[in-house]
């Protein structure tokens, strides 16, 4: 894994205006070497992400990876420690009232004003934009049944959660950063979530979608980052870093010639998960780098057997190795 | 019961720091308090006129109760210092009730301890043990420091001090902090969220200071009706006029106050088993179909804070209404002066002739000096002026620091991350906070001195007791907008930090109103923010005032120019 961001990287263009429609010409968020240090704490370490215009970009990582302080950067509510920062074409440590104007956000823990009910929390947050859609309003809290009558204090997390979906979406601005936007949704709603981003997507929205539901991301995003201890490890589409990483092949055959085939991969430096002295019990099932498949090939063929699937990984596999590596 | 020891572990765990924090505080200021009286008015003899004046003074015993003859260390400490601890102690065991119960079921924390086998009334009965130890710390502390500071008196002093006196104060100081402590324990039962059960325990408490204050006006004053004296039997306030430790020594009657507590906490553990868990005995109103008409930041600011802007008027005017209505004392003392005033000056004369150690000549002729009417009614005014400025420079700090728990509790996230510019969400707060304050001072002081001029007529010229009142408490706004400048300044540039405001606050205050009996020296009295309102006669502290407001003024703008530059954080 070690390409990095598949796009070329616009840097070098001169550095739009904040007046005019500087959007047009840029991707919505671009960052460079972007580092921010909680103390002697590196909590981002160099990451770069470019999210271009109308795309949903999945942004990935474990937990405490540093997602989320990277979408409070792009906010403007962390500074950088270092680094460039350009979100619809604007700094937004130096401008953010300017860029929030145009985003809307969904916060991971969704603290909202406990004393209000959920029409005045859309009320406010409208209010303080200055620009509002009612009638979209009107049609999101329709689709996600949301009762605006009651207090914050009295909602579930997960009616909390639609509050925050119905504002963001409804409100009028060109970037959506949805951090876990659908935790605590239930599958109905989580649907109706799907369906909004699409939409969102279609009338040229861009989205950054940081997210734990993999289905989610692989349904909604064609390009993904994943992040891990503060450092990009993957970033390009999502049809590609499948392609790019391990195929899973499953081999089915007796005991003595899957025991074979294994120690034969074995001398070739291929793991086949398979312990020695351990039996195959009628299947070794294993990942193998895309460049190695030949190799692999050429030893079934080899030891006779038949019956053998390739299979690309999916994005969990994709996932999980970097996720693995994490809980050490 | 099954449970109880581990959940009253985790309280203690949860709150270990804001009960450390309140009782060393509260028994530093007990330990403080002796050995400066002491120290200034080493003799019975010398703080006769102190103590004879202070008896006169209708604006202390409206604060601190009655002080007994002859004036003893410990019915000075009881009287005053006294006044404070047990105040404090009950604000201490209101504010650990309502966090320990409702506090606990709002965050969600309590769902966790319910959940995991406990007895359902472990939780609640681990609070009241939290409150009832944070009460004993500080009344049993007292003791204690009361006791050893006997034990270690010289012979003379030591008889000013007694055993059952100290004993006395600690129980009654124990047993009044954990009465409220119980009460906010019923209130946070009736109501559904800690804000609301913590405002109706603070009105509790402004009720029951009320009554204690009747009961000691209807004590000294014969022409006031006399059933009022019952009236203390019923506030934990009042408690401490009738025990009079050091003066009547009246301790069987903590018995009864120990029954007060035990039918309290029958009262709160019967209203808790006949709720559910997060649910209010009162139905708890949560819908509603109105919408909020927010045009800027600045109208966000007012929709979010005038409840608490109405909280602060209501109990600032009422403080003021009940102020002003006292001046009409005055005019008794003003007739019963003569005698006392012949006396101080001849005290003043023989003590600056001997040279007498321990008694400043200067003050004894000032004292005898505030005798005359418009002096009388200056310190007067001076007194109230200096406790409602204190009073409104809490309400102001306290506005512009609801930024930062927005800010900790992610509220502030929403605000910022909808187009709103940082600097004018910050500006907006600090500026309603100042408008407020100084209207709520302005409105103060002409509530008093309309008050005093109704009541004064006669003993001085129309419109004095206005133009003082003005004077001496609207006089007051350089210093609160100070406050509000240092502490929008301690947002902006340390956030974590931005608390320690109080404690400038608390040491600002304390030199103010204990400062008299102390005798600290002038450049500590110099240090205090609140010493600076204009006074009768003197000149006005011009420099002074325009420092302060230039403090306030430019921490405000320097806090909205920095607040850009740092992180915003929550949790």
């Amino acid at each position: 894994m070690s390409h990095v961001a598949g796009r070329p990287v616009a840097s070098r263009e001169p550095e739009a205006e904040p007046h005019g429609d500087p959007a047009a010409a840029e991707a919505p968020v671009q960052v460079r070497g972007l580092v921010k240090k909680f103390g002697t704490f590196h909590a981002l370490d160099g990451v770069d992400l470019t999210v271009e215009r109308g795309t949903v970009h999945g942004f990935l990582g474990p937990n405490g990876a540093g997602k989320s302080t990277a979408i409070r950067v792009l906010l403007g509510l962390y500074r950088a420690s270092s680094g460039t920062v350009r979100v619809l074409g604007m700094d937004p440590g130096r401008r953010p009232s300017e860029v929030t104007r145009n985003v809307s956000y969904i916060p991971g823990d969704t603290a909202l004003w406990p004393n209000l009910t959920g029409r005045q929390v859309l009320d406010v947050l409208a209010g303080l934009r200055g620009r509002r859609d009612a009638a979209r309003e009107e049609e999101l809290m329709e689709r996600f049944s949301l009762d605006p009558t009651k207090k914050v204090r009295s909602y579930s997390t997960g009616n909390r959660k639609k509050v925050m979906l119905v504002a963001a979406f409804a409100a009028p601005t060109d970037l959506l950063i949805l951090d876990e936007p659908t935790s605590g949704l239930d599958p109905l709603m989580e649907q109706i979530f799907q369906d909004c981003v699409e939409e969102a997507s279609a009338a040229g929205r861009t989205v950054l979608l940081s997210s734990h539901i993999l289905s989610e991301v692989e349904r909604l995003c064609t390009d993904v980052t994943i992040i891990k201890d503060g450092v990009v490890v993957e970033s390009g589409s999502l049809a590609r870093l499948q392609h790019l990483a391990a195929v899973e092949v499953t081999v089915h055959d007796d005991d003595e010639t899957l025991a074979r085939l294994a120690a034969d991969l074995a001398g070739s430096g291929i793991d086949t998960r398979l312990a020695p002295g351990e039996s195959p019990r009628g299947a070794l099932d294993f990942p193998v780098d895309r460049a190695r498949l030949p190799v692999v090939l050429a030893k079934v063929a080899v030891a006779g057997s038949t019956d053998v699937r390739v299979a690309s990984a999916s994005l969990e596999d994709l996932f999980l190795r970097h996720y693995e590596v994490d809980a050490r | 019961m099954t449970g109880l020891w581990p959940a009253t572990r985790l309280m203690f765990r949860r709150h270990r720091v804001a009960l450390i924090a309140w009782a060393l505080s509260l028994l530093l200021l007990v330990a403080i308090t002796v050995p400066s009286y002491q120290q200034t008015y080493p003799g019975l003899s010398e703080r006769a006129p102190l103590v004879a004046q202070m008896q006169n003074t209708d604006g202390t015993r409206l604060l601190y109760g009655i002080l007994h003859d002859p004036g003893t260390l410990g019915q000075l400490f009881t009287w005053e210092v006294g006044a404070y601890v047990v105040v404090l102690t009950c604000v201490m065991a209101l504010l650990l009730a309502v966090s320990t119960t409702r506090g606990e079921e709002d965050a969600g924390t309590l769902e966790l301890v319910r959940a995991s086998g406990v007895k359902p009334m472990a939780p609640l009965v681990a609070a009241m043990i939290l409150v009832f130890t944070a009460c004993l710390l500080v009344g049993g502390g007292s003791s204690a420091v009361l006791i050893v500071q006997m034990l270690w008196a010289e012979d003379l002093a030591a008889d000013e001090l007694t055993l059952v006196g100290a004993v006395g104060f600690g129980a009654l100081t124990t047993l009044a902090g954990f009465t409220v402590g119980l009460v906010a324990m019923v209130l946070a039962q009736l109501r559904g969220e800690a804000r609301g059960a913590r405002s109706w325990a603070f009105i509790f408490v402004g009720v029951t200071f009320l009554m204690r204050v009747m009961a000691d006006e209807a004590i000294s004053n014969s022409d006031w009706p006399q059933w009022l004296k019952a009236l203390n039997w019923f506030s934990p306030f009042g408690w401490k006029e009738v025990v009079s430790p050091y003066t009547h020594d009246r301790t069987w009657a903590l018995a009864v106050f120990a029954g007060a507590c035990l039918a309290l906490i029958a009262c709160v553990a019967a209203l808790y088993t006949r709720r559910e868990y997060s649910e209010s005995i009162l139905p708890d109103r949560s819908t509603s179909t109105r919408g909020m008409r927010v045009r800027s930041v600045e109208s966000w600011s007012w929709a979010a804070g005038r409840s608490h802007v109405a909280g602060w008027a209501v109990a600032v005017l009422l403080i003021a209404a009940l102020f002003g209505s006292m001046t009409g004392g005055l005019v008794q003392t003003l007739r019963e002066s003569e005698p006392t005033r012949q006396l101080l000056e001849q005290m003043s004369a023989s003590s600056a002739a001997s040279g007498a150690p321990g008694v400043d000549a200067g003050d004894l002729a000032a004292a005898a000096d505030t005798l005359a009417p418009e002096n009388l009614l200056a310190q007067f005014y001076e007194f109230l002026g200096l406790y409602v400025a204190i009073l409104v420079a809490v309400f102001a700090i306290s506005a512009v620091l609801r930024w930062r728990g927005e800010e900790k509790a992610g509220y502030l996230d929403l605000e910022l991350t909808a187009g709103t510019k940082r600097w004018r969400s910050l500006l907006a707060r600090c500026t309603l906070s100042a408008v407020c304050s100084v209207v709520l001072l302005a409105a103060s002081a002409a509530l008093m001195g309309w008050l005093g001029e109704m009541q004064m007529a006669g003993e001085v010229g129309a419109g004095e007791a206005f133009r003082q009142s003005m004077t001496a408490t609207f006089g007051q706004v350089p210093a609160v907008l100070a406050g509000v400048g240092v502490v929008a300044v301690l947002i902006a540039v340390v956030p974590r930090w931005s608390g320690a405001i109080w404690a400038v606050v608390a040491v600002a205050a304390s030199i103010q109103t204990f400062g008299g009996l102390v005798n600290p020296p002038q450049w500590v009295l110099d240090l205090s923010l609140y010493a600076w309102a204009p006074a009768l006669g003197d000149d006005w502290p011009w420099a002074q005032m325009i420092l302060l407001t230039a403090i306030g003024v430019l921490g405000v703008v320097g806090a909205a120019a920095s607040v850009g530059r740092r992180d915003v954080t929550t949790g």
